[in-house]
C-alpha cells in the first residue's frame, strides 16, 4: 500500500477581510508548529510525571518564491505587516481539497535577501494573535 | 507556474539633501489617493519645520482630511476627490543609488506582547513596534559625488545622521521598501590578492513624523 504526501500539494492561504476570501501565497515551503503547552501537576505519592494541557500556540513560517507585486498573497502578508494588523491563515499540508489548519495571528517576521549571484529569497513568520486555539478539518469551499 | 525574482537586478539607495518643492503635482491612482508625480520627489522629509501644505484645487486643505505615507510620497483622502487636482508643497528628500552594492539583506522585525488572560484557549498577541536592520554588501568606496554638491555618497552614508535607505528587489520600482535608518557599522576587508568589499549594516531609527518603515510603489 502505498503513503506519504508529496510536499508539493501543500497550500498557504491567508485573507484579510475576515474569512470572506482566501488568497493563495506562492511558497517553496510551509512549517506549521503547533505547540500544545502544559503544567507539570507532579505530587508526591505519583510514580510518573503528570501533566495537565493549558494553553495552544501556532506559527507557521513559509519561504516564499518572492514574486514580489505579482503575488497578492504576498502583498496582504506584506500590508498585515507593516501595517502591524491581524490576518487569518490557512494551512493544508495536503492542498485545499483536503481538511487544513485556521488561525488568526501577526506577521512576526518578513526578511528579505538580495544576493547578486543568487534570487531575491524571503520567508515570513506568523504568529497566532487570537486567544483561540487554532480550528481544524478546514476544507476548501 | 513560474515566479521568482533574479536578486541580480536589486537596486539599493540612499537620502540626500533636503529640498523644497512647492505645489509638486500628483498623480491620482485612485480617488482618494494621489502620489507624487516626479518619482526622484516622493520622500517626504519628516522634520515638523517642514511639515507638507496639501492643496485640492490650489486651496490649502486641513489635516484631518487625509493621511500622508511620508516615504512613498502618497496623500490619502477621507472624501473623494475624483475630478480635482491635488498639488503638495514640502521638501523631498532626493534619491541616490549606491551602485557599488552586491547584496541587501532587509530584515524588519514585528515586536508583540503576550496578553492572554483567562479563558483564552490559545495564545493572545498585541502587536507593539516596528524595527529594521539592514544589512548591505559593497565592493567599492563610495566616492560618487552626490546632490552635485562636494559631498560624496560614504560621506553622507556615514555622517551619523538618520537616512531613509531603500532596497528595491526587482529594480523596476514596482515593490520598493524604504525605511529610516542610522548606520551601526561599517566592517571593511582589503586582502593583497582580493577585492575590497566593505559590509554596512544599518538599524531602524524611527523619524519625527510619519512611520519608520513602508513599502511601495517607488517608479
Amino acid at each position: 500500500m502505498s503513503g506519504g504526501t508529496a510536499g508539493r500539494k501543500a497550500e498557504l492561504k491567508v485573507s484579510d477581510d475576515s474569512g470572506s476570501t482566501w488568497t493563495p501565497v506562492a511558497t517553496t515551503s510551509i512549517g506549521w508548529s503547533p505547540t500544545f503547552e502544559n503544567a507539570d501537576t507532579t505530587e508526591q505519592g505519583d510514580t510518573g510525571r503528570a501533566r495537565i494541557g493549558t494553553l495552544i500556540d501556532a506559527s507557521v513560517e513559509a519561504e516564499l518564491n518572492n514574486k514580489m507585486a505579482s503575488d497578492a498573497g504576498q502583498i496582504i502578508l506584506e500590508t498585515a505587516a507593516y501595517g502591524q494588523t491581524e490576518i487569518d491563515v490557512r494551512y493544508y499540508p495536503q492542498g485545499s481539497a483536503g481538511t487544513g489548519y485556521e488561525f488568526t495571528g501577526l506577521v512576526t517576521g518578513l526578511p528579505h535577501s538580495n544576493p547578486v549571484d543568487g534570487k531575491a529569497s524571503s520567508s515570513v513568520t506568523i504568529e497566532m494573535s487570537g486567544g483561540t486555539k487554532p480550528s481544524t478539518g478546514v476544507a476548501y469551499a | 507556474m513560474s515566479g521568482g525574482t533574479a536578486a541580480r537586478n536589486t537596486k539599493v539607495y540612499m537620502t540626500g539633501t533636503s529640498t523644497a518643492a512647492t505645489d509638486e503635482a500628483t498623480t491620482a491612482n485612485s480617488g482618494t489617493e494621489f502620489q507624487i508625480t516626479n518619482t526622484a520627489r516622493r520622500i517626504m522629509d519628516p522634520d515638523p519645520a517642514n511639515t507638507p501644505v496639501v492643496k485640492v484645487n490650489g486651496s490649502a486643505v486641513t489635516p484631518s482630511a487625509y493621511e500622508l505615507n511620508l516615504l512613498f510620497g502618497v496623500v490619502t483622502f477621507t472624501a473623494d476627490q475624483t475630478g480635482n487636482t491635488v498639488t503638495v508643497t514640502y521638501s523631498y528628500l532626493p534619491r541616490h543609488k549606491i551602485v557599488d552594492c552586491r547584496a541587501a539583506d532587509w530584515n524588519p522585525s514585528f515586536e508583540t506582547a503576550d496578553v492572554t488572560v483567562f479563558e483564552d484557549t490559545g495564545r493572545r498577541r498585541l502587536a507593539t513596534l516596528i524595527d529594521i536592520e539592514v544589512g548591505l554588501e559593497r565592493t567599492a568606496i563610495g566616492n560618487d559625488v552626490l546632490d552635485g554638491s562636494a559631498l560624496t555618497v560614504d560621506k553622507v552614508l556615514f555622517d551619523q545622521t538618520p537616512k531613509v535607505l531603500e532596497v528595491d528587489p526587482r529594480g523596476d520600482g514596482t515593490r520598493a521598501y524604504r525605511a529610516w535608518c542610522l548606520i551601526a557599522s561599517n566592517s571593511q576587508s582589503v586582502p593583497a590578492d582580493g577585492a575590497l568589499s566593505s559590509s554596512p549594516s544599518a538599524v531602524g531609527a524611527q523619524p519625527a513624523t510619519g512611520k519608520m518603515i513602508e513599502y511601495g510603489v517607488a517608479s
